[in-house]
């Protein structure tokens, strides 16, 4: 690993490492935070990392250290555990083809951070359930059931409200 | 069915899963529109513009992390150095501080502080080994005398040498419960180069072996005896 720059590093992860830490924690100053305190750290530990394929969930997971750090006292945000929500229903939809960003965000900021992360780790980085069980320090069976939720929630977030003229039902609400 | 993801699965089951779609048009439609929608999601969830000028300021900031790592590793081996370079130094002063400077007058001087007080060194070498201070035979200790432990018939025995002109005796101390006593063995002896000269007491029995024609070349003058 010590043959690895420095630069190197960061060249290859400073992208969606902020992007992973936007979405983590819906501000751009505080994904610009984690993402260099994720390289400060990494650089103090670099000789700790002992397989250098194994770089990227590394630095995932410093940067997720460093993000429930952060907010583990902060009681600023309205979080929803989804065990709380009962039986998700079915959208009426699928979510349209241009899902704005902001509004992904914004579902994704009420969700409390044990189901956020599989979610994003899920879309964003193609992990695979294993990876993101073990960055998550979690059964994979725990981060299947939690991703099944979250998915669920947020597609029917996403998805357009049904017409309640015309079926009298309304989108989950709620959260 | 969609619960894993094709990289969660075996071959096996990647093939089994392929062959279900190939022949169930409900799963497969099922597919299609999950995998579209996640694309979808997916697209949504990477659209996070970075900042401009972020990559700079990450390469300074993370400049700056070694910097101050590098300080510390320095300032650390450092003081590691200094620390090692201290204990050498202390060890080199110690060692020469307590190297003891060849002395002829003080050797001598030494020698002849053992002589005077050998008479009373050697009862208490006998002391320290809980052995009979008084000894059968009144020894003249002020001739070259060594205590130590000697082979006696294989067992390791107190032992006294003196040294008087050409001729040594050894004066063996054992206990002798350590050994068969038969009378007819305890007798003094001559061989061809020395003499043995037997005495028990109190528990002990005393092996005299000299070189002399007589002990008494290593007995105390008849004016100095206690």
């Amino acid at each position: 690993m010590s043959s690895l720059s420095v630069r190197e590093l960061i060249d290859s992860h400073y992208q969606p490492l902020f992007r992973y830490a936007y979405r983590l924690s819906g501000s751009s100053a505080d994904a610009e935070d984690l993402t260099q305190e994720t390289f400060g750290k990494a650089i103090q530990r670099l000789a700790q990392l002992r397989q250098a394929e194994r770089v990227k969930p590394w630095l995932f997971r410093i940067l997720r250290n460093e993000y429930l750090r952060r907010v583990r006292d902060d009681r600023r945000h309205r979080l929803t555990p989804l065990e709380q929500l009962g039986e998700i229903p079915q959208p009426a939809a699928d979510p349209p083809a241009d899902i704005d960003p902001a509004t992904l965000q914004a579902v994704l900021n009420e969700l409390d951070e044990t189901f956020r992360t599989p979610l994003i780790l899920y879309y964003f980085e193609d992990f695979s359930y294993r990876d993101i069980a073990e960055q998550m320090d979690l059964p994979i069976g725990t981060v299947m059931s939690r991703l099944a939720r979250a998915k669920a929630h947020l597609r029917a977030k996403l998805s357009p409200p049904a017409d309640a003229s015309a079926n009298g039902r309304h989108p989950p609400d709620g959260f | 069915m969609l619960a894993f993801r094709r990289s969660d699965l075996t071959a096996e089951d990647a093939a089994s899963l392929d062959a279900h779609l190939g022949g169930c048009a409900a799963c497969s439609a099922a597919a299609r529109r999950e995998i579209a929608v996640d694309s979808r999601i997916a697209s949504a969830m990477t659209a996070v513009p970075v900042p401009t000028g972020f990559r700079e300021r990450l390469v300074r900031s993370a400049e700056g992390v070694q910097r101050v790592a590098w300080r510390r590793r320095v300032a650390a081996r450092a003081g590691w150095a200094a620390l090692a370079a201290a204990v050498l130094v202390g060890f080199a002063g110690y060692a020469w501080w307590t190297k003891p400077t060849l002395d002829s007058y003080a050797a001598g001087n030494e020698f002849d502080r053992q002589i005077e007080y050998a008479n009373a060194d050697v009862p208490a070498w006998l002391k320290d080994r809980g052995l009979p201070e008084q000894l059968p035979f009144d020894f003249d200790f002020r001739m070259p005398t060594f205590t130590g432990t000697g082979q006696l018939h294989g067992r390791d025995v107190p032992v006294i040498m003196l040294v008087n002109g050409p001729h040594v005796a050894r004066v063996f101390i054992a206990r002798e419960s350590a050994f068969h006593i038969q009378p007819d063995k305890l007798i003094d002896a001559q061989t061809s180069r020395c003499k043995a000269t037997i005495a028990r007491q109190g528990g002990f029995v005393y092996v005299v072996l000299y070189t002399s024609d007589t002990l008494d070349v290593f007995l105390k003058p008849p004016g100095q005896k206690a």
